[in-house]
């Protein structure tokens, strides 16, 4: 019987048993405490097997190239199948937000491809090679009709009248063009926007010395048809795409960036000769003749873009799938940032503590900034909680949020964030204090971990006071999901929207598994020591799932957090970075961890060099122990719990 | 996803890019956590799409959600793609150190259970990917595998059972 019972516990777990095997199951369960124990296992495995799945598969992502690489190949495999008439452009008349593709000769479809699959598949024929066995010479007109781009002369101005005319006119000032991907010898933080004269198109380029380029030129969205060419799709959109061009590329560099065309103004950082850092204040027109160019054309609805290049496809695969546009705060409609970029969690506050503004958010990393380097304050003149992350001592931003008041919102501000209206200010100076102070009783209190200037250092805990001055300042405020949030920043603007429209608030989690400690499989035992001064946080250990957790902390923001589970303590832990004797046992150190402390008063401090120490205190009993203790003292505690 | 598909059957190259970008992640991390390779990944990636793009037509919606049948397709292809590899491989002693080495590689995954769910045979891998990862409803993995639901919850049953002997070191 109990065979057939546990033969039903994967399906138990997964929700997928009949009515009257649940029963069973649970009837089961009410009797056999060993049977629950085994279970509890069995779920702990299960989890630990998702988590392990979706660690591995939920970021990867099939390759930029992918279906360049799988039109080469099907044309290569089936060029019979590709005359029979299955593989062919056609028309799109169903669906009018599709871009209109040209019908395409199929010899000169096959030709191109056949360029394609030669590249990508017999990787070590050279161009020459492939180009006498079936394609036109390279310095020739590819596809018929079409010509060989000479990127002067992009893109035509025409699209660009007539885009005025269009249901939804978007400035493409009003965006900034972020380079997510370059090859490693090109110039980095180096490109160049040129606004032309109509304001509708903007020019990118950039290059490694004079041997290869890119060159993205931006027109606003038009429904003419894409250029002819082989069809693939670039972001989602539909795209054509034109090897074996020839041309010279004009590099012009005299412009300043993303603003108003300036003549006297010149864009330094662009060097001819050598890849590697450009020379500081050097600007050269460039010329870079091409004859194996790739021209790729799309559109996402609010610009066309048209990218030329001499990198090799899937080089250039990989640069165009990188291309992001960020819109600038001046913008009027709102937008998101779908998926973000990396997520940062923040720290959250554990169960049972007290804070009157959730802090289950997460926000984007700044890149450059201090990996990490947050901390939460509860200001008790202002009320609210503030989080600040600096880059050295140049850049910030300060996150503050309170609660709003009942029907408190920004409607005034033009500026949206996400589905909010929201209160843009600029040219904001002032001195930013990084200094993190947590006031109690009028003392001010360091905040550790946290250093001013250069990076963080590892010799243990440290409070750096830290001023910004700032004149250039940008503030968002917003009220969303009840909280008034300010973002206070000398980020660029692109930055700065980037940020705000990535912090993310969390659904509060649930816990499905709350139960009572005498539910639990094992007796919670506490430490027989701890520090002078610590005492136990207000109301003990709190069932939580298949164990329970329970802190000790001191007025200075010490903590000892502790959570008892049930597990199978075969499992060896991962990814430590020491290990140290408890009581006879091994213990497994994890360091630089992040621990949050909630005060009585009401501040909360986040400590970034914690320690969890992971050890078991019997046989199908696992501790994590997170602490701001020195190590020694954190071995004491965690062996009086082992043996008391 | 009906029009794209009836569109990519009558040879609308426009929607076969679309279809494409639609569902290569679904493809590709099925894939992956397969055949725990990337470029094997990408390989299978590549060639469930040429499957696709021959046999579309053959794709009837009233039998089954496209991304029932595109499962389907993917989980066959790496089913066959390893029981294939095994036979060019010399022993299993290579299997398990070349998996080890590529495992080491990677960062932040619990590599311990990462290895033993590599070691489960095909047919319990595909039942727990799909559960797992994908949160498939037993009937839906029925439908892909063409078992029985019952068949289903015996091998994640087993699959279960035998990741815990595997960490627990028993040998199976």
């Amino acid at each position: 019987m109990t065979d057939h019972i546990r033969k039903l516990f994967a399906a138990y777990l997964d929700g997928e048993l009949t009515a009257s095997e649940r029963r069973a199951v649970e009837d089961a369960l009410r009797t056999d405490l060993a049977l629950q124990a085994e279970l509890d296992q069995l779920k702990t495995l299960r989890e630990r097997a998702i988590n392990a799945l979706h660690t591995q598969a939920a970021e990867a992502e099939a390759p930029p190239d992918a279906f360049v690489q799988l039109q080469a190949k099907l044309h290569a495999e089936s060029p019979a199948h590709l005359n029979g008439g299955r593989l062919h452009m056609q028309r799109n008349t169903d669906n009018p937000r599709s871009k209109r593709l040209p019908a395409l000769g199929l010899t000169a479809v096959a030709a191109l491809t056949a360029i394609i699959a030669a590249v990508l598949i017999v990787g070590r024929a050279t161009r020459s090679e492939v180009i006498t066995a079936d394609a036109p010479q390279a310095d020739a007109p590819i596809t018929e009709g079409s010509e060989a781009i000479d990127p002067a002369q992009q893109p035509p101005e025409a699209e660009a009248v007539n885009e005025e005319d269009s249901a939804e006119e978007v400035s493409l000032r009003e965006f900034i063009l972020i380079w997510s991907y370059v090859p490693e010898t090109f110039y980095t933080q180096n490109s160049v926007g040129h606004l032309t004269e109509d304001g509708q198109v903007v020019n990118e380029y950039r290059y490694n010395g004079n041997e290869q380029f890119v060159i993205v030129t931006e027109a606003t969205s038009t429904d003419e048809p894409l250029p002819e060419g082989d069809v693939l799709v670039v972001q989602g959109n539909p795209a054509t795409m034109q090897t074996g061009l020839s041309g010279t590329a004009q590099l012009e560099l005299e412009h300043s960036r993303l603003g108003a065309p300036d003549p006297d103004s010149v864009v330094g950082g662009f060097g001819g000769g050598g890849g590697g850092d450009a020379p500081a204040d050097a600007t050269y027109p460039e010329q870079i003749a091409y004859e194996d160019g790739l021209r790729i054309v799309w559109d996402d609805g609010i610009r066309r873009v048209d990218v030329l290049t001499n990198l090799s496809t899937a080089e250039a695969m990989r640069v165009i799938e990188g291309l992001t546009w960020e819109r600038t705060p001046q913008s009027e409609p709102p937008f998101t940032t779908e998926g973000g970029n990396a997520i940062e969690d923040l720290p959250t506050v554990p169960t049972g503590a007290r804070v009157e503004v959730r802090s289950d958010y997460a926000v984007r990393l700044v890149e450059g900034f201090y990996h990490s380097m947050a901390v939460d304050v509860w200001d008790e003149a202002e009320g609210h909680i503030s989080e600040r992350r600096y880059n050295g001592d140049e850049q910030f931003v300060i996150v503050t949020r309170r609660l709003a008041d009942e029907g408190e919102n920004t409607a005034a501000g033009s500026f949206m964030v996400r589905e909010q209206s929201a209160l843009l200010t600029e040219g904001l100076s002032g001195t930013a204090n990084i200094t993190v102070p947590v006031l109690q009783d009028g003392v001010e209190r360091p905040v550790f971990g946290m250093g001013g200037g250069g990076m963080p250092t590892d010799e243990g805990e440290q409070a750096h006071p830290d001023t910004i001055p700032y004149e250039d300042g940008l503030q968002v405020e917003w009220v969303e999901e009840g909280i008034y949030w300010t973002v206070l920043s000398n980020l660029p603007q692109a930055e700065m929207v980037a940020f705000v429209e990535s912090i993310a608030i969390k659904p509060a989690p649930e816990d499905p598994n709350a139960t009572t400690l005498e539910e639990l499989s094992f007796d919670v035992r506490l430490p027989s020591y701890v520090p002078e001064g610590m005492r136990l946080l207000e109301g003990g250990p709190l069932a939580l799932g298949d164990g329970a957790n329970f802190a000790y902390f001191n007025e200075d923001g010490r903590k000892i957090s502790v959570r008892q589970f049930a597990m199978d303590t075969a499992v060896t832990p991962q990814g430590y970075d020491d290990t140290v004797e408890i009581a006879g046992q091994t213990g497994y150190v994890y360091l630089n961890q992040e621990v949050t402390t909630d005060l009585p008063n009401g501040s909360t401090i986040v400590i970034f060099d914690g320690t969890t120490i992971l050890f078991d205190l019997q046989s199908g009993v696992r501790v994590s122990m997170t602490t701001t203790l020195p190590l020694e003292e954190a071995i004491r505690v965690a062996a009086s719990m082992i043996a008391p | 996803m009906n029009d794209l598909i009836k569109r990519c059957a009558a040879g609308d190259e426009t929607a076969f890019a679309m279809l494409f970008e639609q569902t290569k992640n679904l493809v590709y991390k099925t894939a992956l956590l397969m055949l725990d390779d990337p470029r094997e990944a990408e390989d299978a990636l590549q060639e469930v799409f040429i499957k696709v793009y021959r046999s579309v037509g053959s794709y009837d919606p009233d039998r089954a959600a496209f991304t029932t049948w595109l499962h389907r397709v993917t989980v066959n292809h790496c089913l066959n793609r390893h029981r294939k590899k095994r036979l060019t491989l010399v022993g299993l002693e290579d299997v398990t150190l070349g998996r080890r080495t590529h495992a080491i590689e990677q960062f932040g995954v619990d590599q311990e259970m990462r290895q033993a769910l590599n070691r489960l045979s095909d047919k319990l891998r595909v039942v727990v990917v799909l559960r797992y990862f994908w949160d498939m409803p037993y009937a839906e993995i029925a439908d892909i595998l063409d078992i029985p639901i019952g068949t289903v919850k015996s091998r994640l049953h087993q699959a279960l059972k035998n990741l815990r002997l595997d960490l627990e070191g028993v040998a199976q």
